[in-house]
Protein backbone atom coordinates (compact mmCIF):
# COMPACT_ATOMS: atom_id res chain seq x y z
CA UNK A 1 0.00 0.00 0.00
CA UNK A 2 1.09 3.69 -0.82
CA UNK A 3 3.44 6.18 1.40
CA UNK A 4 4.41 9.55 0.09
CA UNK A 5 7.80 10.37 1.83
CA UNK A 6 6.72 14.12 2.97
CA UNK A 7 10.00 15.41 4.83
CA UNK A 8 13.17 13.66 5.47
CA UNK A 9 11.83 11.70 8.17
CA UNK A 10 8.05 11.98 7.79
CA UNK A 11 6.41 9.04 5.81
CA UNK A 12 2.21 9.43 4.68
CA UNK A 13 0.49 6.50 4.57
CA UNK A 14 -3.01 6.47 2.16
CA UNK A 15 -5.24 3.56 1.27
CA UNK A 16 -6.41 3.01 -2.19
CA UNK A 17 -9.62 1.16 -2.87
CA UNK A 18 -10.29 0.65 -6.75
CA UNK A 19 -12.36 -1.64 -8.31
CA UNK A 20 -13.35 0.22 -11.23
CA UNK A 21 -13.16 -0.72 -14.81
CA UNK A 22 -9.32 -0.14 -15.70
CA UNK A 23 -10.51 0.59 -19.57
CA UNK A 24 -12.98 3.87 -18.32
CA UNK A 25 -11.57 7.30 -16.75
CA UNK A 26 -11.19 7.09 -13.02
CA UNK A 27 -12.52 9.93 -10.75
CA UNK A 28 -10.96 9.82 -7.64
CA UNK A 29 -12.50 10.73 -4.54
CA UNK A 30 -10.34 11.53 -1.17
CA UNK A 31 -12.08 10.55 2.29
CA UNK A 32 -10.15 12.66 5.02
CA UNK A 33 -10.55 11.21 8.70
CA UNK A 34 -10.79 14.14 11.47
CA UNK A 35 -8.68 14.91 14.68
CA UNK A 36 -7.28 11.50 16.13
CA UNK A 37 -9.21 8.95 13.76
CA UNK A 38 -7.52 7.53 11.13
CA UNK A 39 -8.73 6.04 7.50
CA UNK A 40 -9.39 2.97 9.32
CA UNK A 41 -12.81 5.05 10.59
CA UNK A 42 -14.37 5.10 6.84
CA UNK A 43 -14.74 1.17 5.98
CA UNK A 44 -18.60 1.76 6.16
CA UNK A 45 -18.26 3.49 3.22
CA UNK A 46 -15.98 2.12 0.74
CA UNK A 47 -18.56 -0.62 -0.84
CA UNK A 48 -20.91 1.84 -2.00
CA UNK A 49 -18.21 4.40 -2.85
CA UNK A 50 -15.79 2.22 -4.74
CA UNK A 51 -18.72 1.31 -7.30
CA UNK A 52 -18.16 4.51 -8.98
CA UNK A 53 -14.51 6.27 -7.67
CA UNK A 54 -10.85 5.23 -6.34
CA UNK A 55 -10.97 5.87 -3.30
CA UNK A 56 -7.90 7.27 -1.18
CA UNK A 57 -8.37 7.18 2.57
CA UNK A 58 -5.29 9.19 3.56
CA UNK A 59 -3.81 8.85 7.65
CA UNK A 60 -2.91 12.01 9.09
CA UNK A 61 0.78 12.36 9.91
CA UNK A 62 2.07 10.34 12.84
CA UNK A 63 -1.54 8.53 12.90
CA UNK A 64 -3.30 5.02 11.87
CA UNK A 65 -0.21 3.60 9.55
CA UNK A 66 1.57 6.85 8.85
CA UNK A 67 5.30 7.10 10.03
CA UNK A 68 6.00 8.58 13.16
CA UNK A 69 6.70 12.28 13.82
CA UNK A 70 9.56 14.00 15.58
CA UNK A 71 8.50 16.70 17.77
CA UNK A 72 4.78 16.84 17.58
CA UNK A 73 4.51 20.79 17.94
CA UNK A 74 6.62 21.12 14.95
CA UNK A 75 6.40 18.11 12.61
CA UNK A 76 1.80 18.47 13.36
CA UNK A 77 0.23 21.50 12.07
CA UNK A 78 -2.72 22.41 9.59
CA UNK A 79 -0.08 23.49 7.21
CA UNK A 80 1.45 20.53 7.03
CA UNK A 81 -1.57 18.20 6.59
CA UNK A 82 -2.96 20.36 3.70
CA UNK A 83 0.64 19.95 2.26
CA UNK A 84 0.62 16.70 2.73
CA UNK A 85 -2.81 16.01 1.12
CA UNK A 86 -1.66 17.97 -2.10
CA UNK A 87 1.66 15.37 -1.93
CA UNK A 88 -0.94 12.45 -2.14
CA UNK A 89 -3.07 14.26 -4.76
CA UNK A 90 -0.20 15.42 -7.10
CA UNK A 91 1.18 11.33 -6.66
CA UNK A 92 -2.31 9.70 -7.45
CA UNK A 93 -3.66 12.25 -10.04
CA UNK A 94 -2.83 15.15 -12.52
CA UNK A 95 -6.24 16.64 -12.66
CA UNK A 96 -8.87 17.82 -9.78
CA UNK A 97 -10.47 15.12 -7.53
CA UNK A 98 -13.28 14.87 -5.36
CA UNK A 99 -12.52 15.13 -1.66
CA UNK A 100 -14.75 14.71 1.43
CA UNK A 101 -13.65 15.21 5.03
CA UNK A 102 -15.27 14.34 8.18
CA UNK A 103 -15.50 17.12 11.18
CA UNK A 104 -11.34 17.98 11.25
CA UNK A 105 -10.83 16.93 7.93
CA UNK A 106 -13.53 19.32 6.47
CA UNK A 107 -11.07 21.50 7.84
CA UNK A 108 -8.54 20.54 5.82
CA UNK A 109 -10.63 20.16 3.10
CA UNK A 110 -11.68 24.15 3.27
CA UNK A 111 -8.00 25.23 3.15
CA UNK A 112 -6.97 23.18 0.48
CA UNK A 113 -9.82 23.49 -1.88
CA UNK A 114 -9.20 27.56 -0.88
CA UNK A 115 -5.07 27.67 -1.62
CA UNK A 116 -5.53 25.03 -4.07
CA UNK A 117 -8.63 25.63 -5.93
CA UNK A 118 -6.95 23.27 -9.01
CA UNK A 119 -7.00 20.08 -7.23
CA UNK A 120 -10.58 20.14 -5.80
CA UNK A 121 -12.93 19.67 -8.64
CA UNK A 122 -15.89 19.34 -5.69
CA UNK A 123 -16.05 19.75 -1.81
CA UNK A 124 -17.85 18.17 0.73
CA UNK A 125 -17.77 18.41 4.60
CA UNK A 126 -19.43 16.25 6.87
CA UNK A 127 -19.90 17.51 10.27
CA UNK A 128 -17.25 19.92 9.89
CA UNK A 129 -16.97 22.64 12.40
CA UNK A 130 -15.08 26.31 11.53
CA UNK A 131 -13.81 26.36 14.86
CA UNK A 132 -15.08 24.78 18.04
CA UNK A 133 -16.85 26.90 20.05
CA UNK A 134 -16.32 27.94 23.97
CA UNK A 135 -19.19 25.92 24.98
CA UNK A 136 -17.55 22.83 22.95
CA UNK A 137 -13.99 23.18 24.49
CA UNK A 138 -15.57 23.76 28.05
CA UNK A 139 -17.91 20.26 27.46
CA UNK A 140 -14.45 18.59 26.11
CA UNK A 141 -12.34 19.60 29.17
CA UNK A 142 -14.83 17.56 30.75
CA UNK A 143 -14.51 18.98 34.51
CA UNK A 144 -10.45 19.98 33.96
CA UNK A 145 -8.86 22.96 33.02
CA UNK A 146 -8.94 22.35 29.47
CA UNK A 147 -9.47 19.43 26.90
CA UNK A 148 -5.53 19.28 26.50
CA UNK A 149 -5.72 18.90 30.61
CA UNK A 150 -8.48 16.56 30.57
CA UNK A 151 -6.75 14.32 27.91
CA UNK A 152 -3.43 14.06 29.83
CA UNK A 153 -5.53 13.53 33.12
CA UNK A 154 -8.21 10.87 32.34
CA UNK A 155 -5.78 9.64 29.92
CA UNK A 156 -6.89 9.17 26.07
CA UNK A 157 -8.91 5.82 26.26
CA UNK A 158 -11.33 7.61 29.43
CA UNK A 159 -11.45 11.12 27.91
CA UNK A 160 -12.30 9.48 23.99
CA UNK A 161 -15.01 6.86 25.86
CA UNK A 162 -16.68 9.89 28.03
CA UNK A 163 -16.67 12.38 25.38
CA UNK A 164 -18.23 9.96 23.28
CA UNK A 165 -21.35 8.67 24.69
CA UNK A 166 -21.78 12.93 25.51
CA UNK A 167 -21.20 14.02 21.88
CA UNK A 168 -20.54 11.91 19.14
CA UNK A 169 -22.66 8.42 19.64
CA UNK A 170 -26.77 8.78 20.48
CA UNK A 171 -27.12 6.46 23.71
CA UNK A 172 -29.08 3.85 21.43
CA UNK A 173 -25.62 3.54 19.35
CA UNK A 174 -24.58 -0.20 18.44
CA UNK A 175 -22.18 -0.86 21.90
CA UNK A 176 -20.29 -2.76 19.77
CA UNK A 177 -19.69 0.28 17.69
CA UNK A 178 -18.55 2.68 20.44
CA UNK A 179 -16.11 0.23 22.28
CA UNK A 180 -14.11 -0.39 18.42
CA UNK A 181 -14.33 3.47 18.36
CA UNK A 182 -12.76 3.87 21.39
CA UNK A 183 -10.26 1.27 21.36
CA UNK A 184 -9.06 2.03 17.60
CA UNK A 185 -8.74 6.03 18.64
CA UNK A 186 -6.77 5.14 21.74
CA UNK A 187 -4.24 3.47 19.64
CA UNK A 188 -3.07 7.01 18.33
CA UNK A 189 0.01 7.66 20.65
CA UNK A 190 -1.06 10.06 23.13
CA UNK A 191 1.22 13.14 22.45
CA UNK A 192 -0.04 13.15 19.35
CA UNK A 193 -3.47 12.98 19.80
CA UNK A 194 -2.84 15.90 22.44
CA UNK A 195 -1.37 17.76 19.32
CA UNK A 196 -4.37 16.91 16.61
CA UNK A 197 -6.56 18.11 19.65
CA UNK A 198 -4.43 21.53 20.51
CA UNK A 199 -4.82 22.46 16.69
CA UNK A 200 -8.67 21.64 16.04
CA UNK A 201 -9.48 23.36 19.32
CA UNK A 202 -7.51 26.51 17.82
CA UNK A 203 -8.41 26.13 14.32
CA UNK A 204 -10.31 28.72 12.78
CA UNK A 205 -11.43 28.61 8.87
CA UNK A 206 -13.95 31.47 8.32
CA UNK A 207 -10.60 33.31 6.42
CA UNK A 208 -10.79 30.41 3.87
CA UNK A 209 -14.30 29.82 3.53
CA UNK A 210 -14.86 33.20 0.37
CA UNK A 211 -11.29 31.65 -1.43
CA UNK A 212 -13.56 27.82 -2.05
CA UNK A 213 -14.49 27.74 -5.43
CA UNK A 214 -15.45 24.46 -5.87
CA UNK A 215 -18.75 23.43 -5.40
CA UNK A 216 -19.50 22.60 -2.15
CA UNK A 217 -21.94 20.36 -0.26
CA UNK A 218 -21.99 20.19 3.81
CA UNK A 219 -23.90 17.14 5.48
CA UNK A 220 -24.25 18.05 8.85
CA UNK A 221 -26.29 16.80 12.31
CA UNK A 222 -29.49 18.57 12.99
CA UNK A 223 -28.98 20.19 16.80
CA UNK A 224 -25.11 19.67 16.31
CA UNK A 225 -23.27 20.29 19.13
CA UNK A 226 -19.74 20.83 17.60
CA UNK A 227 -21.85 22.40 14.15
CA UNK A 228 -24.29 24.41 15.54
CA UNK A 229 -26.22 26.62 13.57
CA UNK A 230 -24.03 29.53 13.94
CA UNK A 231 -21.33 27.49 11.72
CA UNK A 232 -23.45 26.83 9.58
CA UNK A 233 -24.55 30.22 8.90
CA UNK A 234 -20.97 31.02 8.34
CA UNK A 235 -20.51 28.20 5.87
CA UNK A 236 -23.67 29.48 3.90
CA UNK A 237 -22.67 33.05 4.14
CA UNK A 238 -19.41 32.95 3.26
CA UNK A 239 -18.95 30.05 0.47
CA UNK A 240 -19.81 30.65 -2.82
CA UNK A 241 -21.21 27.78 -4.12
CA UNK A 242 -22.83 25.84 -1.03
CA UNK A 243 -25.32 23.15 -0.15
CA UNK A 244 -26.02 22.43 3.71
CA UNK A 245 -27.92 18.90 4.13
CA UNK A 246 -29.04 17.44 7.47
CA UNK A 247 -28.81 14.05 9.00
CA UNK A 248 -31.54 14.03 12.23
CA UNK A 249 -28.86 13.45 14.99
CA UNK A 250 -27.60 15.62 17.90
CA UNK A 251 -24.35 13.53 17.88
CA UNK A 252 -21.29 13.98 15.99
CA UNK A 253 -20.19 11.04 14.35
CA UNK A 254 -23.01 10.78 11.11
CA UNK A 255 -19.81 9.52 9.19
CA UNK A 256 -20.19 6.09 11.05
CA UNK A 257 -23.70 6.04 12.91
CA UNK A 258 -25.82 7.26 9.58
CA UNK A 259 -23.16 6.50 6.81
CA UNK A 260 -26.12 5.22 4.07
CA UNK A 261 -27.74 8.76 4.30
CA UNK A 262 -24.46 10.64 4.18
CA UNK A 263 -23.56 8.21 1.19
CA UNK A 264 -27.09 8.89 -0.44
CA UNK A 265 -26.12 12.49 -0.06
CA UNK A 266 -22.61 12.70 -0.99
CA UNK A 267 -23.30 10.03 -4.13
CA UNK A 268 -25.63 12.89 -5.30
CA UNK A 269 -23.74 15.60 -4.99
CA UNK A 270 -20.91 14.18 -6.56
CA UNK A 271 -22.39 11.79 -9.34
CA UNK A 272 -23.38 13.38 -12.84
CA UNK A 273 -27.42 13.69 -13.67
CA UNK B 1 -4.84 -7.03 1.53
CA UNK B 2 -2.42 -9.45 -0.18
CA UNK B 3 -1.39 -13.00 1.33
CA UNK B 4 0.81 -15.54 0.02
CA UNK B 5 0.15 -19.48 1.18
CA UNK B 6 2.55 -22.32 0.07
CA UNK B 7 1.41 -25.64 -0.87
CA UNK B 8 3.61 -28.34 0.27
CA UNK B 9 4.74 -29.18 -3.49
CA UNK B 10 6.28 -25.14 -3.24
CA UNK B 11 3.79 -23.74 -5.66
CA UNK B 12 2.40 -19.97 -3.92
CA UNK B 13 -1.09 -19.25 -3.82
CA UNK B 14 -1.85 -15.47 -4.06
CA UNK B 15 -4.74 -14.54 -2.21
CA UNK B 16 -6.52 -11.12 -1.87
CA UNK B 17 -8.85 -10.31 1.13
CA UNK B 18 -11.68 -7.46 0.80
CA UNK B 19 -13.36 -6.84 4.51
CA UNK B 20 -15.27 -4.04 4.75
CA UNK B 21 -17.29 -5.55 7.31
CA UNK B 22 -17.57 -4.46 10.54
CA UNK B 23 -14.28 -4.68 12.69
CA UNK B 24 -15.63 -6.73 15.64
CA UNK B 25 -18.40 -9.34 13.64
CA UNK B 26 -17.14 -12.41 12.28
CA UNK B 27 -18.24 -12.03 8.85
CA UNK B 28 -18.94 -15.13 6.86
CA UNK B 29 -16.44 -15.86 3.83
CA UNK B 30 -17.15 -15.56 0.29
CA UNK B 31 -14.60 -16.98 -1.83
CA UNK B 32 -13.99 -16.20 -5.59
CA UNK B 33 -12.27 -18.84 -7.62
CA UNK B 34 -11.61 -17.12 -12.09
CA UNK B 35 -11.41 -19.22 -14.93
CA UNK B 36 -9.28 -20.70 -16.91
CA UNK B 37 -5.80 -18.36 -18.39
CA UNK B 38 -7.45 -15.31 -16.18
CA UNK B 39 -6.62 -14.36 -12.40
CA UNK B 40 -8.23 -12.51 -9.13
CA UNK B 41 -8.37 -9.66 -11.13
CA UNK B 42 -11.86 -10.39 -13.35
CA UNK B 43 -13.07 -10.13 -10.64
CA UNK B 44 -12.55 -6.69 -9.44
CA UNK B 45 -15.95 -5.03 -10.33
CA UNK B 46 -17.89 -7.58 -7.96
CA UNK B 47 -15.93 -6.65 -4.79
CA UNK B 48 -17.88 -4.07 -4.05
CA UNK B 49 -21.17 -6.12 -4.19
CA UNK B 50 -20.29 -8.21 -1.48
CA UNK B 51 -17.33 -6.47 1.00
CA UNK B 52 -19.89 -4.75 3.45
CA UNK B 53 -21.49 -7.98 4.39
CA UNK B 54 -18.82 -10.58 3.79
CA UNK B 55 -14.84 -11.41 3.99
CA UNK B 56 -14.16 -11.54 0.06
CA UNK B 57 -10.66 -13.88 -0.73
CA UNK B 58 -10.41 -13.98 -4.48
CA UNK B 59 -7.39 -16.06 -5.26
CA UNK B 60 -4.96 -16.67 -8.41
CA UNK B 61 -5.03 -20.21 -9.32
CA UNK B 62 -2.06 -21.84 -9.58
CA UNK B 63 -0.72 -21.28 -12.75
CA UNK B 64 -2.34 -18.12 -13.47
CA UNK B 65 -1.67 -14.95 -11.95
CA UNK B 66 0.82 -14.15 -9.64
CA UNK B 67 0.58 -17.45 -7.91
CA UNK B 68 3.44 -20.16 -9.38
CA UNK B 69 3.29 -20.94 -12.94
CA UNK B 70 3.35 -24.52 -13.70
CA UNK B 71 5.46 -26.37 -16.63
CA UNK B 72 3.98 -27.40 -19.31
CA UNK B 73 4.80 -31.22 -17.71
CA UNK B 74 2.91 -30.51 -14.77
CA UNK B 75 0.32 -33.17 -14.23
CA UNK B 76 -2.86 -30.98 -13.98
CA UNK B 77 -5.46 -33.17 -12.36
CA UNK B 78 -9.07 -32.06 -10.02
CA UNK B 79 -6.97 -33.68 -7.13
CA UNK B 80 -4.58 -30.83 -6.93
CA UNK B 81 -6.78 -28.01 -7.49
CA UNK B 82 -9.26 -29.24 -5.18
CA UNK B 83 -6.64 -29.58 -2.36
CA UNK B 84 -5.59 -25.85 -3.14
CA UNK B 85 -9.12 -24.76 -2.05
CA UNK B 86 -9.14 -26.90 0.67
CA UNK B 87 -6.16 -25.81 2.03
CA UNK B 88 -7.36 -21.84 1.41
CA UNK B 89 -10.70 -22.22 3.30
CA UNK B 90 -9.50 -24.21 6.23
CA UNK B 91 -6.01 -22.43 6.58
CA UNK B 92 -6.81 -18.83 5.75
CA UNK B 93 -10.86 -18.84 6.61
CA UNK B 94 -11.09 -21.33 9.09
CA UNK B 95 -14.74 -21.62 8.38
CA UNK B 96 -17.27 -22.89 5.85
CA UNK B 97 -17.19 -20.37 3.16
CA UNK B 98 -19.92 -19.27 0.29
CA UNK B 99 -17.84 -20.49 -3.07
CA UNK B 100 -18.27 -18.51 -6.26
CA UNK B 101 -16.44 -19.47 -9.53
CA UNK B 102 -16.70 -18.27 -13.06
CA UNK B 103 -16.44 -20.74 -16.27
CA UNK B 104 -13.89 -23.39 -14.94
CA UNK B 105 -13.52 -21.73 -11.74
CA UNK B 106 -17.69 -22.80 -11.54
CA UNK B 107 -16.92 -25.94 -12.50
CA UNK B 108 -14.11 -26.55 -9.83
CA UNK B 109 -16.51 -24.62 -7.14
CA UNK B 110 -19.56 -27.12 -7.96
CA UNK B 111 -16.33 -29.84 -7.73
CA UNK B 112 -15.89 -28.74 -4.34
CA UNK B 113 -19.09 -28.34 -2.82
CA UNK B 114 -20.15 -32.02 -4.13
CA UNK B 115 -16.79 -33.06 -2.43
CA UNK B 116 -16.59 -30.82 0.82
CA UNK B 117 -20.19 -30.55 2.06
CA UNK B 118 -18.86 -29.15 5.41
CA UNK B 119 -17.03 -26.16 4.27
CA UNK B 120 -18.95 -24.98 2.02
CA UNK B 121 -22.31 -23.18 2.64
CA UNK B 122 -23.46 -22.20 -0.45
CA UNK B 123 -22.35 -22.71 -4.05
CA UNK B 124 -22.11 -20.63 -7.29
CA UNK B 125 -21.12 -21.29 -10.80
CA UNK B 126 -21.41 -18.78 -13.51
CA UNK B 127 -21.69 -20.08 -16.96
CA UNK B 128 -19.62 -23.52 -15.59
CA UNK B 129 -18.54 -26.33 -17.70
CA UNK B 130 -19.48 -29.54 -16.42
CA UNK B 131 -17.29 -30.77 -19.64
CA UNK B 132 -15.06 -29.42 -21.55
CA UNK B 133 -15.88 -27.49 -24.16
CA UNK B 134 -14.82 -28.34 -27.60
CA UNK B 135 -11.82 -27.32 -30.32
CA UNK B 136 -9.37 -27.30 -26.90
CA UNK B 137 -6.88 -28.75 -29.28
CA UNK B 138 -7.10 -25.59 -31.87
CA UNK B 139 -6.26 -23.58 -29.01
CA UNK B 140 -3.10 -25.47 -28.43
CA UNK B 141 -2.35 -25.42 -31.94
CA UNK B 142 -3.09 -21.53 -31.90
CA UNK B 143 -0.83 -20.81 -29.11
CA UNK B 144 1.78 -22.76 -29.82
CA UNK B 145 1.79 -20.97 -33.77
CA UNK B 146 1.02 -16.73 -32.54
CA UNK B 147 1.53 -16.66 -29.05
CA UNK B 148 -0.87 -16.04 -26.01
CA UNK B 149 -1.45 -12.34 -26.92
CA UNK B 150 -2.96 -13.35 -30.37
CA UNK B 151 -4.71 -16.44 -28.97
CA UNK B 152 -6.45 -14.18 -26.60
CA UNK B 153 -7.59 -11.72 -28.73
CA UNK B 154 -9.13 -14.26 -31.40
CA UNK B 155 -11.38 -15.56 -28.52
CA UNK B 156 -12.08 -12.44 -26.39
CA UNK B 157 -15.57 -11.42 -28.55
CA UNK B 158 -17.02 -14.55 -27.84
CA UNK B 159 -15.81 -14.48 -24.27
CA UNK B 160 -17.43 -10.90 -23.84
CA UNK B 161 -20.00 -10.76 -25.81
CA UNK B 162 -20.59 -8.67 -28.97
CA UNK B 163 -21.14 -5.28 -26.70
CA UNK B 164 -17.74 -5.44 -25.69
CA UNK B 165 -15.70 -2.24 -26.50
CA UNK B 166 -12.23 -2.35 -28.09
CA UNK B 167 -10.73 -0.75 -24.84
CA UNK B 168 -12.49 -3.54 -22.42
CA UNK B 169 -11.65 -6.02 -25.01
CA UNK B 170 -7.79 -4.79 -24.85
CA UNK B 171 -7.57 -4.74 -20.93
CA UNK B 172 -8.80 -8.25 -21.08
CA UNK B 173 -6.03 -9.30 -23.73
CA UNK B 174 -3.32 -7.62 -22.14
CA UNK B 175 -3.54 -7.63 -18.83
CA UNK B 176 -5.19 -10.66 -18.11
CA UNK B 177 -5.23 -13.37 -20.58
CA UNK B 178 -1.98 -12.57 -22.31
CA UNK B 179 -0.07 -12.51 -19.26
CA UNK B 180 -0.86 -16.11 -18.43
CA UNK B 181 2.48 -18.17 -18.72
CA UNK B 182 2.07 -20.19 -21.50
CA UNK B 183 3.43 -23.44 -20.51
CA UNK B 184 0.74 -23.39 -17.44
CA UNK B 185 -2.21 -22.40 -20.31
CA UNK B 186 -0.76 -25.81 -22.59
CA UNK B 187 -0.09 -27.69 -19.59
CA UNK B 188 -3.55 -27.20 -18.08
CA UNK B 189 -5.16 -27.19 -21.71
CA UNK B 190 -4.05 -30.76 -21.97
CA UNK B 191 -5.78 -32.14 -19.01
CA UNK B 192 -8.68 -30.11 -19.60
CA UNK B 193 -10.43 -32.57 -22.37
CA UNK B 194 -10.92 -35.06 -19.52
CA UNK B 195 -12.76 -32.39 -17.57
CA UNK B 196 -16.15 -33.94 -16.70
CA UNK B 197 -18.04 -33.33 -12.85
CA UNK B 198 -21.55 -34.63 -14.12
CA UNK B 199 -21.40 -37.72 -11.86
CA UNK B 200 -20.74 -34.93 -8.89
CA UNK B 201 -23.63 -32.97 -9.36
CA UNK B 202 -26.03 -35.12 -7.43
CA UNK B 203 -23.72 -34.76 -4.46
CA UNK B 204 -24.07 -31.38 -3.98
CA UNK B 205 -25.85 -30.97 -0.80
CA UNK B 206 -25.57 -26.65 -0.23
CA UNK B 207 -27.79 -24.28 -1.72
CA UNK B 208 -26.27 -23.69 -5.42
CA UNK B 209 -26.90 -21.10 -7.95
CA UNK B 210 -25.68 -21.10 -11.88
CA UNK B 211 -26.41 -18.45 -14.03
CA UNK B 212 -26.01 -19.33 -17.94
CA UNK B 213 -26.48 -16.69 -20.60
CA UNK B 214 -29.13 -16.51 -23.73
CA UNK B 215 -26.83 -16.61 -26.44
CA UNK B 216 -23.18 -18.21 -25.46
CA UNK B 217 -21.52 -19.66 -28.37
CA UNK B 218 -20.70 -22.56 -26.39
CA UNK B 219 -23.83 -24.27 -24.99
CA UNK B 220 -27.40 -23.73 -25.16
CA UNK B 221 -29.66 -22.91 -22.00
CA UNK B 222 -31.38 -26.15 -23.13
CA UNK B 223 -28.05 -28.58 -22.07
CA UNK B 224 -27.40 -26.06 -19.17
CA UNK B 225 -30.85 -27.16 -17.73
CA UNK B 226 -30.23 -31.05 -18.77
CA UNK B 227 -27.12 -30.86 -16.55
CA UNK B 228 -28.14 -28.38 -13.59
CA UNK B 229 -31.88 -30.74 -12.82
CA UNK B 230 -29.16 -33.39 -11.33
CA UNK B 231 -28.68 -30.45 -8.51
CA UNK B 232 -31.29 -31.05 -6.11
CA UNK B 233 -32.85 -27.67 -4.85
CA UNK B 234 -30.83 -25.57 -7.15
CA UNK B 235 -32.14 -22.34 -9.08
CA UNK B 236 -30.76 -21.59 -12.60
CA UNK B 237 -30.70 -17.89 -13.74
CA UNK B 238 -30.81 -17.31 -17.05
CA UNK B 239 -29.20 -13.77 -18.46
CA UNK B 240 -30.24 -11.95 -21.78
CA UNK B 241 -26.85 -11.80 -23.29
CA UNK B 242 -24.24 -13.41 -25.77
CA UNK B 243 -21.32 -13.30 -23.89
CA UNK B 244 -19.86 -16.91 -22.60
CA UNK B 245 -17.95 -15.21 -19.77
CA UNK B 246 -20.84 -13.95 -17.90
CA UNK B 247 -19.05 -12.59 -14.49
CA UNK B 248 -16.61 -10.87 -16.77
CA UNK B 249 -19.48 -8.77 -19.39
CA UNK B 250 -21.66 -8.31 -17.27
CA UNK B 251 -20.64 -8.26 -13.76
CA UNK B 252 -22.83 -5.96 -12.14
CA UNK B 253 -26.46 -7.94 -13.04
CA UNK B 254 -24.66 -11.64 -11.88
CA UNK B 255 -23.29 -10.26 -8.99
CA UNK B 256 -27.00 -8.56 -7.61
CA UNK B 257 -28.37 -11.89 -9.15
CA UNK B 258 -26.19 -13.86 -6.25
CA UNK B 259 -26.99 -11.10 -3.55
CA UNK B 260 -29.78 -12.02 -4.14
CA UNK B 261 -29.75 -15.53 -3.55
CA UNK B 262 -27.15 -15.22 -0.64
CA UNK B 263 -29.93 -12.90 0.79
CA UNK B 264 -32.21 -15.95 0.76
CA UNK B 265 -29.90 -18.75 1.82
CA UNK B 266 -27.27 -16.68 3.98
CA UNK B 267 -27.41 -15.05 7.21
CA UNK B 268 -25.66 -11.54 7.56
CA UNK B 269 -26.48 -10.38 3.55
CA UNK B 270 -28.50 -7.56 5.18
CA UNK B 271 -26.15 -4.74 4.86
CA UNK B 272 -26.48 -2.39 1.93
CA UNK B 273 -24.09 -2.32 -0.96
Amino acid sequence: MPFVKVSQTIDVYYDKTDFLDPWREKPILILQHGNGRSGAFWYRWLARLSKHFVVIRPDMRGVGQSGKVGDVNTDISIEHCVSDLVAIIKAESHRAVFYCGESMGGILGIVLASKFPELIQKLVLVATPVFISETMKARYAMGHGSRLDAMKKMGIRQWVLETSVLTRFPPDCEPALLNWYVDEFAKGQPEVLVRYSELVNSANASVFLPQIASPTLAIMPTQGQITDAEQEQLLSTLVKDIQIEHIDSPYHMIHLTHHDDCIDKVLKFLLPT
Amino acid sequence: MIHSLKRPDGCELLLEIDDFTNPWEDAPWLVMVHGFAESRQAWRAWVPHFARDFKVLRLDLRGFGESTAMSETFPWSMEVIMDDLQDVVTSVCKAPVHLIGAKSGGTFALEFAARFPDLVKTVVGVTPPVIAAQGVEGWIRAIKKDGVLAWARSTMTGRLGSQVSEQEIDWWVNVIQGKTSEPSLLGYLSWIPSLDIRQSLPKILSPSLVITTTGSGLRSVESVRAWHATIKGSTLHVIEGDAWHAAGAYPDVCAQIVRDFLSLNATHATNSA
